[in-house]
Parts: C-alpha cells; structure tokens; sequence
C-alpha cells in the first residue's frame, strides 16, 4: 500500500497557482524554470504548456495549445514546455527544452529549432514572436559540454545553479553589442 | 564595430608586435604597459561613444574569466574609461574545440565569445534583470 505514495513536488507557476508535479529527476529543472527563469526574464510570464519528460500527460496546458492553433500530432513534436509573455499588444512564445542526464532532450540544435519554429508559423504566429531556450542544471556538466558546439545560433542557454546569467548565441551585428550586455546605446548606430 | 582600429596587440610570448600610442593618447587611454595587458586591444572610435575592446585570444587557456575581467577593469577606468564603454571578447578557434569545452565554464558574465569558424556570430554572456528577452534577440 506504501508503495503507492508518490512524493510530488509543488511548483509555483508564473500565475501565481500550484501544482503538485511528479518528482522525476527532472522535476527540480522544470520547477527553476517555471518559478525563477519565467520570473526573472518574463515581464508578464504565462505557462501555455508544462509536461514532464516521459509523460503523455501535460501538468498543463493541451488546451492553452490548441488555442494557439497547435494540432493534437504537433504536440508531440513541441517541447515540454512552452512559456508565453503576455505583453500588452503582442504575446510572445518561449519554446523552452530542458535538457537533464535523465532526459537528455534534444537541445535547440538547428535541426530541433528549425522543427519547432515550422510549427509555430503553421499556426501563423510570427518568427519574430518567438524565442528558443535550452535549459541545463550547470555550465560545468559534460552534458551542456557536449552540446554546447551544436547549439543553433539565435537561440539561448539557461543554467539552474547560474539564475541570474544567459548564455545568448547572436547572430553578431555591431549594433547588437551593447544590447545584448545590457548597455544603454549612447548613439545610434 | 561601426570604426574599427586597433591600439595594440601581443603575440603569445606577451610581446608586443604592435602599439598605437597616437590613437591610445587620442581616446584618453593611458595604458599602463606595465601591467598585464590583454592581446588584443580594439577600439571603436565613434566621436560620441568611444568603445574599447580588451580581447584574449585562446589556444589553450587565459579567457576573460570574472577574476580577469575585474583586473582589466580595473586597467581601463585607470585609463580613463567608463565601464559601460569597455568590452570583453575571448576569441576561440572553434566552437567544438576542446580549448572552448574546458573553458567555456569560466568564461565572464558580461563578456563575449568569438569563433574564427563562425565569423558572423557572438555567444553573450548576459547578466540578466527582469527585462524582455526579446529586446535581446534580433531576427
């Protein structure tokens, strides 16, 4: 009978409700990622869909994608998590795959962005309207290691135990510079 | 970089190959060559807003980690520079090179990375605030 108690993990999401998530070894990352990642980079961050690795259930959210126009099929080809910044005028959508020893996801090499990105404009929502992140626990472990080479430019990298950093792959333009660190441009370029 | 040019540059051995005391003195930059000096250092001589660019470039080992950038820091605002006008940039060879996989870990926030294998492209090292991220990205 004790067999059966699963301990569950509450997770906070960006709107302020709980849930209570199966503890995976992946859980942890994601719960970074809903409470602290969406958070810190999101000026109005919505969760549209949450889904554990493995798992055919979403914590949330098949219904958030269909009215953004996704198919039941393309479900299984996004990832497990999508974010959105519902900002006044235009939401915006935040693919995001975290990658963990347990579930090694694949990553946004070029070949999974290009995958996701096709699906978001067969629903019309715009390239400009979207981001790509790659979610890991540390900069350090062989695992980002290994994929940081194959990673798809214009895309970006967060790491759990680095909160407060990002690690952007820029197509490089002069202008972009002090942009991307965050400096206010004192002329136009 | 909108103006491009070049103050000085070492080769590996720390030597220096070549100094432009006439630019550096025209920028205001009073470099201490006394000092340990990056191998590379760029300027972007916009009339408005003079950019300087300390760059490391990696063999082996000596990135812009945070112990690094502070002491370059330190080397510019003595020279007269303000810091948000002053850039970091390790150059590496390759983004697959075993140079970039060990040190990739150490690098910088704030800083960025070059690839000779990917000219057009710079990896960033955002410190993040709340802000948009799509501020950040440019399609």
């Amino acid at each position: 009978m004790l067999r059966r108690i699963h301990h569950r993990t509450s997770v906070g999401f960006p709107n302020g409700e709980i849930f209570s998530v199966e503890n995976t070894p992946a859980t942890p990352l994601i719960k970074a990622v809903l409470e602290v990642f969406a958070a810190r980079f999101l000026a109005m961050p919505a969760a549209i869909r949450v889904a554990l690795p493995g798992s055919t259930v979403d914590v949330r959210g098949r219904d958030y994608c269909e009215t953004l126009g996704f198919s039941q099929a393309a479900l299984h080809d996004l990832p497990k998590i999508i974010l959105a910044d519902v900002h006044p005028g235009e939401c915006k959508i935040i693919f995001v795959e975290t990658i963990t020893d347990e579930y090694q996801g694949r990553g946004f090499t070029n070949e999974r962005k290009q995958k996701v990105l096709s699906l978001a404009l067969a629903t019309g929502i715009t390239a400009s309207s979207v981001l790509f992140v790659s979610a890991f626990r540390d900069r350090s472990q062989p695992l980002f290691l290994g994929l940081v080479a194959s990673l798809a430019w214009g895309t970006c990298v967060w790491f759990q135990n680095e909160q407060e950093k990002l690690l952007m792959f820029s197509d490089g333009q002069a202008a972009d510079a002090p942009s991307l660190l965050g400096h206010r441009q004192s002329h136009s370029a | 970089m909108d103006r491009p040019l070049m103050p000085q540059a070492c080769s590996a051995t720390d030597k220096v190959i070549q100094r432009d005391d006439n630019l550096a003195n025209s920028m205001g930059l009073k470099l201490d060559y006394a000092r340990t000096l990056p191998d590379i250092i760029l300027a972007d001589v916009h009339p408005e807003s003079p950019k300087v660019i300390f760059v490391e470039v990696v063999a082996t080992d000596g990135p812009i980690t945070e112990q690094r950038k502070s002491a370059l820091m330190q080397v510019a605002e003595r020279a007269g520079l303000k810091s948000d006008h002053v850039y970091f940039v390790t150059a590496f060879s390759d983004r697959s090179a075993p140079a970039f996989r060990k040190l990739v870990s150490e690098l910088a926030r704030g800083t960025f990375a070059w690839f000779r294998s990917e000219p057009k492209k710079l990896l960033a090292l955002r410190e993040g605030q709340v802000t948009e991220l799509f501020f950040l990205f440019k399609y």
